[in-house]
């Protein structure tokens, strides 16, 4: 068990150092960029310095810009798990084709349209016809909490849709593949509901399955907030990444590609540490 | 697993596969025709036709410049396309000898596609993509090698474990009893069994591929004008989205069709073969 955690640990650490490392060798050629050496440069991150780029300390820029996208993250990552998982369950729940093939053809095509020209529709939609809500920019939280709080609700929306669509498609086949096998007849044989069946052993066997697309989907989520918050004129982390390219300021664009992908990394490493607690083999120090 | 029933191919999916692959055909003859003919020079701008909706000289209308949205929209069907398959051949010709020699040679092999199927678990392509853009500006061909790389332990891991699982069949234990060996049991022998496995698994990647064009040439990563992207299309189509909302739906339509058909077809390829998809290449594991 402490090997699993560790290996998992070590895997996050490494995937963080291999970034920081072709993120500091890649902008090295930019303007600026030799400003600092890669030993303070790491120093200097770990004590929270990030150094000054175009736009002044990158430090404040980030923590602003990171109150946009990871309240952004969470909000579109809780509708694609409420939604993809609740689909894929319901599957399980009602058995028959018709509602598996609705799954399977909504999931194909959510994972088929882009996100971001979703988002545009959405805004097309809900902010030019119906007025309901924002087209985009962002209130300061600061400022209005529910204001805030409604000029995420679409890019939250359009962020979440292939997310649960892939996750759907995942989930009905994890939900399939346990209701065919032989234990869960069993269960099913010793006189519980198929409700009832599903919910225990069933629901952890397929969470334990779920947990490696989970860990990708919900990467891809996060770095997908660049693309939305392009769409939505939001000032997050992708604004940063995205204005710092084009200003070719190597101080912005390193601490924000670091910034990001510790973001993923450390969800995927938090997800996976999650088998500790759904696989009673792993606590048991079974081999993988 | 083994122990999983397959779902019978239906009818259905056998009419969805045919359909996706025409579908596909008639999208790439639209771009590839571009190439030669479009309705209208992309190039030409003709302000005093600008914004107009469908009509007999502009089947699609025109843009805020007075370009016509059918030419444009076939040029970006083309860059799709081309990018797209330029990432998957990036993809797929590091891929498919890595996972050969994980299978065949060197299992250690296996460790250093472990560790590529760990590291893009967690870093997508369009961080890599920033960074070449970063040092490099952006183009198409920062796209085909952030989207190409990232694929290369999906192509690795499904080559890996096809050429395990072709290994254990009978006729190639025949084969090799024969006097077969080596690279000459592989082509003779093996590839023949897996080229529909790995060709539905390029497709899969390929679809993925032309949304990743798609939205890092929207960013402004991707695809540069003068050159033509849906992407493209559709960061221009949004700016004037307040006013003319219908310039956004025949790039994004068109976007939709041509992953919609990539991954149909790709869908219903794999289905032929095993019909429980996407399970073994799933997470890379090892």
């Amino acid at each position: 068990m402490i090997w699993f955690v560790l290996g998992r640990m070590g895997a996050f650490l490494a995937t963080l150092l291999v970034t920081m490392l072709l993120a500091y060798w890649l902008s090295s050629p930019l303007p600026g960029a030799h400003s600092v050496g890669l030993l303070r440069w790491f120093g200097g991150m770990m004590m929270g310095d990030f150094g000054t780029g175009a736009g002044g300390s990158v430090g404040p820029l980030l923590a602003g810009a990171l109150a946009v996208t990871v309240p952004l993250a969470l909000f579109a990552l809780l509708i694609a798990l409420v939604v993809g998982t609740g689909l894929g369950y319901g599957v399980a729940v009602v058995p028959g084709p018709i509602g598996d093939r609705l799954v399977r053809a909504l999931g194909g095509l959510g994972m088929a349209v882009p996100g971001f020209w979703l988002g545009m529709m959405l805004v097309v939609a809900f902010a030019g016809t119906l007025h309901w809500l924002p087209p985009g920019g962002f209130v300061p939280w600061r400022q209005d909490v529910g204001a805030a709080l409604r000029s995420l609700v679409l890019p939250a929306v359009a962020l979440a849709v292939p997310t649960a669509a892939a996750l759907a498609l995942d989930a009905r086949d994890a939900f399939s593949r346990v209701v065919r096998a032989g234990w869960f007849e069993a269960t099913l044989a010793g006189g519980a509901t198929r409700r009832e069946a599903l919910r225990g052993p069933a629901l952890r066997c397929v969470a334990v399955t779920l947990l490696g697309p989970l860990a990708r989907h919900f990467a891809t989520l996060i770095v997908g907030t660049v693309v939305i918050e392009s769409v939505f004129y939001l000032p997050g982390l992708g604004r940063l990444l995205l204005d710092g390219i084009a200003a070719r300021d190597a101080v912005t664009v390193r601490a924000a590609i670091v910034t990001l992908v510790l973001l993923t990394a450390g969800t995927v490493f938090l997800i996976r540490l999650l088998a500790l607690w759904l696989d009673p083999r792993i606590r048991a120090g079974a081999p993988q | 697993m083994s122990d999983v029933p397959l779902d019978r191919p239906s009818r259905f999916s056998a009419l969805l596969l045919r359909s996706s692959v025409v579908a596909c055909l008639a999208l790439l003859l639209l771009g590839f025709a571009s190439i030669v003919w479009t309705p209208y020079p992309v190039g030409s701008l003709d302000v005093a036709a600008a914004m107009q909706g469908p009509t007999g000289a502009h089947w699609l209308g025109t843009d805020q410049l007075g370009r016509d949205v059918l030419s444009l929209v076939m040029k970006g069907i083309l860059t799709s396309f081309v990018v797209a398959a330029v990432a998957t051949a990036v993809g797929a010709l590091i891929g498919l000898p890595l996972g050969l020699l994980a299978a065949r040679r060197a299992p250690r092999a296996g460790l250093i596609i472990s560790a590529l199927a760990g590291y893009f678990a967690a870093v997508p392509s369009l961080v890599i993509a920033a960074l070449l853009a970063a040092l490099f500006g952006s183009s198409a061909a920062t796209v085909m090698i952030a989207v190409g790389i990232t694929a290369i332990p999906a192509f690795a891991v499904t080559m890996r474990n096809a050429a395990r699982a072709a290994d254990r069949l009978g006729y190639v234990d025949a084969a090799r009893l024969a006097g077969s060996a080596g690279w000459d049991l592989t082509r003779h022998h093996t590839l023949p069994d897996l080229s529909r496995r790995l060709l539905a698994r390029a497709l899969g990647l390929m679809a993925a591929a032309v949304l990743a064009e798609a939205a890092l040439s929207y960013v402004g990563l991707g695809t540069q004008p003068p050159a033509t992207s849906l992407g493209l299309l559709l960061r221009d189509a949004q700016a004037y989205a307040a006013f003319e909302p219908d310039l956004l739906i025949m790039p994004g339509a068109a976007l939709t069709l041509i992953v919609l058909a990539i991954g149909l077809a790709g869908h219903g390829l794999a289905r032929t073969v095993e019909p429980a998809f996407g399970q073994e290449a799933a997470d890379g594991d090892p």
